[in-house]
């Protein structure tokens, strides 16, 4: 057999079916693809369309009630699903690994790191004693642990999360595989930290010659990793082809619906408008006999939508599924609703003022019983803000820098160490919420981040906003309460018969709405979103932030939007906050935060972003290193650890004074203004 | 989207009837458990009817050999009393106690749990510690003090069981609610000016009930257990009434003659314990299943 010809991975007419409760559940249909050596192929689409169900089949993971139905996966010209578990064995080693989203649960919690990695060369290659420590040692030096000795000896919970998920990626590669499969490997990480991670992936691929299956949702890092991409959509894949080509002019409607949902980086909120894919991704019993985006597709035409439909050649190395990819440019786009008009802002008015906000955290030691040498944590370091009637404040940073600790001392979730919080004139600094009286309660509301958490699974909808409506909304009779629960679904966009659905059923999407109603019940004053679409798809998100803008609209709300995606806060932020370890370091209108100059950290973080123009030869440098945690005896700028420009005996030891660059644009930096975003991002 | 909502309210609203059937065809341990748990509930609600004479009647038909007989179908013990007669009626107090003391105890249990888990603080430091004393007696040695001290009676024997049994249960429900209260949605009420008690009876303890009707299965065969010792060291039910536990004493200075006088009673306990933790263990194989 001519190795040349054989591509490395193959994959034929692939059909997965899972048993359910009550039925099988088809989740891959009629999937074929084909890998050579050294390739990079993404699978995008949105969660539900089968883009795990392939790699995990590929493992042979599919779980008890997961079988292959019908057609083959090759690698290397073997068929996986005849060989035994002896041969699948062999085949871990130097042939196929995989890299999970959490890397804290792909490490053994009870072993240190050094012996996991020497394990993996232990029951791969039996090598000798005396020579695996330096090999892993190599290893870890290669995907850039900074203290690669030290780390041998440390367990996986004392190391961050990026630093998990590069111990996992050294795991893979000590088994020195053909085909390596990440599985949305940056999903759980900050964008300084996927920025590097990226990197990494990148130069170990160059080193290794390794293909790799990259899955993911989010489309900047596969323009930013893959050459080739196929989208699925229900199982199937819809359109396949060059990176480039696909995310540049897609072809299926599908792929369009997910390229028009991404919220840009480079323009603001004024110069286009995010576009949701309405529906869901349907379940599938049996082989679709039609188009399966038909539901969804704007551009559907009953009896050419409704055969069955092969994937097929459309332009030049792009293959789409869809009967009508030739008409769709003759189509009008979807009609998009007008947008209500932005409301002129009384700037008098105060909603929310922080000020000289501070948060310590005592960690006490278990063995120090009195507590009385505990050392502290700071999470807000002098914070302050301010906010007016119906406007937005998003705040931006890597998680840990106090974002959501802000976000509950506001709620009174939390009290502070020190400093004030006011809302709406009245003092409630250090007020629990239990504390506040009745007014103060239904004037801040919040959203949290967690669709699955955010509402109690047993109730249901219908009971959540009863309960909201009674007691922020102070409506007392059942008719009353009754008419303003569907006034707030209807709100939220959601139809009135969710309300006797328990919300455990509910999806990801319809959680959220339902969230964002119950915290408009009372026609707050203020709503805080902790960061309310990040565990949401691209196309659930987008709706979601249209949503709440258009709720933010009719009700006049002020918001505090927070957030770690930089391009969803430039689309829905008036202005934006950039904190850095409980500190602010940037401060202005969203307009100006965007464009320079910026602060180092600010830009960093804008670099860091993969966008979905630019093309994978982009010339990038992440920043390096991770956020630590904020000691009091800490003095200087608490970026200058990790920021370029540092000035040795300087920023390390005075703190940053104020660099006002504009109208309420503030910079704290010890740099001059002219110095700063000179840097690649324009 | 429409279409796709009728299909997850029709899912979701299938008649607790059907769900149960469904439940039952997926779990044969739990189908063997309820069977053996529902025919000794029958054979205590039938006892006058089923049983062949009265409890407490001596009988000069079994004077010359206690042993099993047509009569006498499980023999007779040393008093010449019916044991197939005691056994059927001795059903009764047992299925009468047990699930009474054990409600009693997590009603105690759950009260505390919740309040040490969700309000921490000097709270949780008081209802611990209560709990890790209570918990390092032997219980064995709490059951004895308190009836030896208060007297043989079912109340008393209620009493020793929820001491017993209620700081165990206050430890599980305070690690729920622990882990529940960390969730958004009791946030969400905390700012919505909930009370703390709603907050803990509606939000949290629904969410809490797998895991604690687990318990209550393991438990009642636990305490059916302890029902048995107490009987059996003389603690249980004042006589003449029939006591299983009470019954295997009364047999033992006879035993090397007449073994099944012991025998019968000890199955009587076996199966029952038994069906509560083939229950326990089917529920627990469902919810993992799911």
């Amino acid at each position: 057999m001519a190795a040349e010809a054989t591509p490395l991975l193959r994959i034929e007419d692939l059909e997965i079916r899972y048993r359910g409760a009550d039925r099988e559940v088809l989740a891959v249909n009629d999937v074929s693809l084909e890998l050579g050596a050294g390739e990079c192929m993404a699978l995008i689409g949105e969660s539900g369309c089968g883009k795990s169900t392939v790699a995990m089949s590929v493992m042979r993971y599919l779980g008890e009630n997961g079988r292959i139905a019908q057609g083959r996966i090759l690698f290397r010209g073997q068929d996986l699903g005849t060989m035994t578990e002896a041969d699948l064995r062999a085949l871990r080693r130097g042939g196929i690994a995989m890299v999970y989203q959490d890397a804290s649960s792909a490490l053994n919690p009870t072993m240190k790191i050094g012996r996991q990695l020497a394990e993996v060369l232990e029951t791969h290659e039996h090598a000798e004693a005396g020579s695996i420590a330096p090999r892993v040692l190599e290893m870890l030096r290669k995907v850039g642990i900074p203290d690669p000795e030290g780390t041998m000896g440390r367990y996986p919970h004392q190391l961050s999360g990026g630093q998990q998920q590069r111990i996992v990626i050294a795991m893979a590669f000590l088994a020195e595989p053909a085909l390596l499969i990440l599985d949305e490997p940056t999903t759980a990480l900050d964008v300084t930290v996927e920025a590097q991670i990226i990197e990494l992936l990148a130069r170990m691929r160059e080193e290794h010659g390794t293909a790799m299956l990259f899955i993911s949702h989010n489309l900047g890092l596969v323009r930013r990793v893959c050459e080739r991409v196929s989208v699925m959509y229900a199982g199937q894949i819809v359109e396949r082809g060059a990176t480039a080509t696909i995310l540049g002019a897609p072809q299926h409607p599908y792929t369009q619906g997910l390229v028009s949902c991404i919220p840009r980086l480079d323009r603001g909120r004024a110069d286009y408008r995010l576009n949701s894919i309405p529906g869901q991704v349907p379940r599938l019993s049996s082989a679709p006999r039609r188009c399966t985006f038909m539901d969804r597709c704007h551009h559907a035409v009953p009896g050419e939508c409704d055969t069955r439909i092969d994937i097929g050649p459309a332009r030049s190395s792009v293959d789409v599924r869809c009967a009508r990819w030739k008409d769709l440019g003759k189509d009008a786009g979807p009609e998009a609703p007008a947008r209500e008009p932005e409301m002129p802002r009384h700037r008098r008015d105060c909603v929310l003022s922080v000020e000289n906000m501070c948060k310590t955290y005592e960690l006490r030691s278990p063995f120090d019983l009195f507590g009385k040498r505990s050392r502290q944590v700071r999470a807000g370091e002098s914070i302050s803000i301010a906010l007016s009637p119906g406007e937005t404040l998003g705040i931006v940073g890597e998680s840990g820098c106090g974002k959501s600790t802000l976000a509950r001392v506001i709620m009174g979730l939390e009290a502070p160490s020190s400093g004030r919080v006011v809302v709406l004139g009245d003092d409630v600094t250090g007020k629990q919420v239990e504390q506040r009286s009745r007014e103060q309660v239904r004037n801040v509301q919040m959203v949290f981040q967690n669709p699955d958490s955010t509402l109690n699974p047993l109730h249901t909808v219908g009971f959540i906003l009863d309960r909201a409506v009674k007691l922020l909304g102070g409506v007392r009779d059942r008719d009353g309460r009754r008419r303003e629960v569907e006034r707030l679904l209807d709100l939220v966009r959601l139809p009135a018969e969710v309300m006797r659905m328990r919300a455990g059923r509910l999806s990801g999407g319809q959680k959220q709405r339902v969230a964002v109603a119950r915290a408009f019940a009372g026609r707050p004053a203020l709503v805080v979103a902790d960061e309310p679409t990040s565990a949401l798809d691209t196309s659930v998100k987008t709706a979601i932030l249209e949503l709440l803008l258009s709720v933010q609209k009719q009700t006049g709300t002020a918001l505090v939007f927070i957030s770690h995606d930089l391009a969803v806060v430039r689309y829905i932020a008036d202005r934006v906050c950039v904190m850095y370890l409980g500190h602010v370091l940037e401060t202005g209108g969203v307009e100006e935060v965007f464009e320079p100059p910026f602060h180092p950290y600010t830009q960093a973080l804008l670099d860091a972003v993969p966008s979905v123009d630019q093309d994978i030869a982009a010339p990038h440098r992440p920043l390096e290193g991770e956020a630590t945690s904020w000691t009091p005896q800490s003095r200087g700028c608490p970026f200058s650890a990790r920021c370029e420009s540092s000035i040795e005996g300087l920023c390390d030891i005075q703190s940053p004074p104020n660099l006002e660059t504009g109208e309420n644009h503030l910079i704290r930096c010890h740099l001059p203004v002219s110095a700063l975003g000179q840097g690649a991002f324009a | 989207m429409s279409a796709t909502m009728d299909n997850e309210i029709r899912a979701g609203s299938g008649s607790p009837a059907s769900r149960w059937g469904r439940a039952l065809a997926r779990s044969p341990i739990l189908c063997v458990g309820l069977a053996i748990l529902f025919f000794w509930i029958a054979v205590a609600v039938l006892a006058p009817w089923i049983a062949p004479y009265a409890p407490n009647a001596q009988h000069m038909t079994a004077v010359s050999d206690l042993g099993p007989s047509a009569h006498h179908w499980f023999g007779a013990d040393s008093l010449h009393r019916d044991i197939l007669s005691r056994i059927i009626w001795g059903a009764r107090p047992v299925l009468l106690i047990a699930p009474v003391s054990l409600i009693c105890a997590y009603v105690v249990g759950i009260s505390a749990g919740l309040a040490a888990g969700y309000k921490g603080g000097w709270v949780d430091e008081v209802v611990s510690r209560v709990i890790d004393v209570l918990l390092s007696f032997p219980k064995i040695v709490l059951y004895v003090v308190l009836i030896a001290s208060l007297g043989p009676s079912a109340l008393n024997i209620v009493l020793a069981i929820v001491l017993s049994s209620s700081p165990g249960i206050a430890r599980l429900v305070r690690g729920l609610a622990l882990d529940i209260k960390t969730r958004d949605f009791v946030a969400a009420a905390r700012t919505r000016g909930e009370t703390s008690l709603y907050i803990v009876f509606v939000e949290i303890l629904p969410l809490a009930r797998g895991p604690l009707i687990v318990d209550f299965c393991v438990r009642m065969g636990y305490t059916i257990i302890a029902i048995g010792v107490l009987g059996f060291l003389g603690l249980g039910l004042p006589p003449p009434d029939p006591d299983w536990g009470g019954m295997v004493r009364d047999a033992t200075p006879i035993l090397n003659v007449y073994p099944h006088a012991a025998l019968f009673p000890s199955l009587a306990i076996v199966t029952l314990v038994s069906a509560f933790n083939l229950i326990a263990d089917g529920l627990q194989e469902l919810d993992h299943g799911r």
